[in-house]
């Protein structure tokens, strides 16, 4: 009977059989108790690994972020091999159709000529339009990502945004605003390296991300030393350049708030950012 | 259509972080691989979802992945095979009985959990902590039922040895202060 108990237990005996020690439960004092103990043992056993203390929690939270990170990371650009074969023919079709068409109307040599210029370099809006789309798209799966009940951990965040930034925490310590601060970081997105600061109130959570620019790689001399703002689909993107530094602040909010908070966001940040660049020399 | 995969991913799959995280934790040496093979379990459990059935049990399809990447990334680290004799211990000296009371803390029923042989602990941890069926067991871990059956069983009977051992200890005189510090009273 003691052999079968577990089994009984487990629920994976035959109904006839489980009836039978069910019956057997019933009468023998022994082996009941013995049932009961190994119910209790199982209770405590998985009362020992499904406890959680806030550490736990926490180190859970980063695992699942990390998971939800690699996840969209997988989803994004992937193409499914059948679309790629389907998009390959079909540029090879136009390809095809194109040449055809200039040979019969005999431009051939001057499209050769034209293909030898070098392809100009995208106009500063298109370069400026790619790099607020990838604060955006890192503001949706970075940001987006922290459950509503984080919590700001200032000993980890200033870990997390090495020496070089973490400074900023008690620059917006002295500074506060209606939105707290509940996380910070370096993250990269795409190949662009930014450090990140989230802030949370009434529902909304809005990115600051701060970025390195190369002076020779991107626009600047076209862009004003002003917050100049754009959006891209549902979010706006306010910016402002310093010498060496792009600061962005990303948010689903309307266009005259984002704005306004940025206003508020970004003198505290330049300000350190400056100092930052001067102490750089 | 991309979306909808997602969301049932995310509903199906993703509902189940918490379980995966907590039986990777248990079978890993260190915090760090187990979040890498979760990662990698997830990354390919979305690459085959289209192969998962609806209906089927979701968090027992990701087990199975779980243990096949971490079978790869054994391999990987050159380890030599599990060796295990299940007959290292006697089927007469484990008792059939538990006879211990349990008044053990939670820490102490873990410490002898931990202390199990791996095939055992696993078998036990999947069933008795996770639910699992015995089919689905052995789904997961790729061996017969029976094979299922028998870690079940040995396994249980160890735990209930290890404990017993340790009630017996904790039953023997002791200070205040060693209770204390142990979190009994």
């Amino acid at each position: 009977m003691r052999e079968m108990l577990d089994l009984y237990l487990d629920n994976e005996l035959l109904v006839e059989t489980n009836q039978s020690v069910l019956e057997h439960l019933g009468f023998c004092r022994d082996c009941a108790a013995e049932s009961e103990r190994r119910v209790e043992l199982r209770r405590r056993l998985k009362e020992a690994f499904t406890l959680e203390d806030d550490d736990e929690r926490e180190s859970e939270n980063l695992g699942r972020r990390r998971v939800q990170l690699a996840l969209d990371r997988e989803r994004g650009p992937r193409i499914s091999v059948r679309i790629g074969w389907a998009a390959l023919a079909a540029s090879l079709i136009l390809a095809l159709a194109l040449g055809l068409a200039y040979w019969r109307i005999g431009n051939i040599s001057k499209q050769a000529n034209s293909s030898e210029v070098n392809t100009p370099p995208p106009p500063p809006s298109v370069l400026i339009a790619a790099v607020d789309r990838d604060a955006v798209e890192n503001h949706k799966v970075c940001a987006l990502s922290y459950p509503p009940d984080w919590t700001f951990d200032r000993q980890r965040v200033e870990r997390e945004l090495t020496p070089r930034f973490s400074p900023l925490i008690h620059a917006i310590d002295r500074n506060r605003t209606s939105y707290e601060l509940i996380e910070g970081h370096i993250c990269s997105y795409q190949q662009r390296k930014y450090a990140h600061l989230i802030f949370r109130s009434h529902g909304h959570t809005v990115s600051v991300f701060i970025e390195h620019d190369d002076p020779r790689a991107n626009p600047k001399s076209s862009r004003p030393r002003e917050i100049a703002q754009t959006s891209y689909t549902a979010y706006q993107v306010a910016s402002v350049d310093t010498a060496i530094h792009r600061i962005f602040l990303v948010s689903d909010l309307p266009s005259v708030e984002n704005l306004a908070l940025a206003n508020q966001l970004f003198p505290l940040t330049l300000g350190f950012i400056q100092k930052l660049e001067l102490r750089a020399g | 259509m991309a979306t909808s995969r997602k969301e049932d991913f995310d509903r199906l799959a993703f509902a189940h972080f918490r379980e995966l995280r907590r039986v990777a934790l248990r079978v890993c040496e260190d915090r760090e691989t187990a979040d890498d093979l979760v990662q990698e379990t997830y990354l390919r459990a979305w690459r085959s979802f289209d192969k998962f059935e609806p209906g089927t049990n979701c968090r027992a399809w990701l087990f199975r992945i779980f243990f096949y990447v971490r079978s790869e990334y054994r391999k990987s680290q050159a380890r030599q095979p599990l060796v295990f004799s299940l007959d290292y211990v006697k089927e007469s000296t484990l008792p059939s009985q538990t006879n211990t009371s349990l008044d053990l803390t939670l820490e102490e029923i873990k410490r002898a959990f931990a202390e199990l042989p791996e095939p055992f602990r696993i078998a036990v941890m999947l069933s008795d902590i996770e639910g699992l069926k015995y089919r689905e067991i052995a789904e997961v871990l790729n061996v017969p039922a029976g094979t299922v059956m028998s870690r079940l069983s040995r396994g249980r009977r160890m735990l209930r040895a290890k404990l017993t051992t340790l009630a017996s200890r904790n039953d023997e005189p002791c200070s205040v202060e060693t209770s204390k510090k142990s979190g009994r009273i």
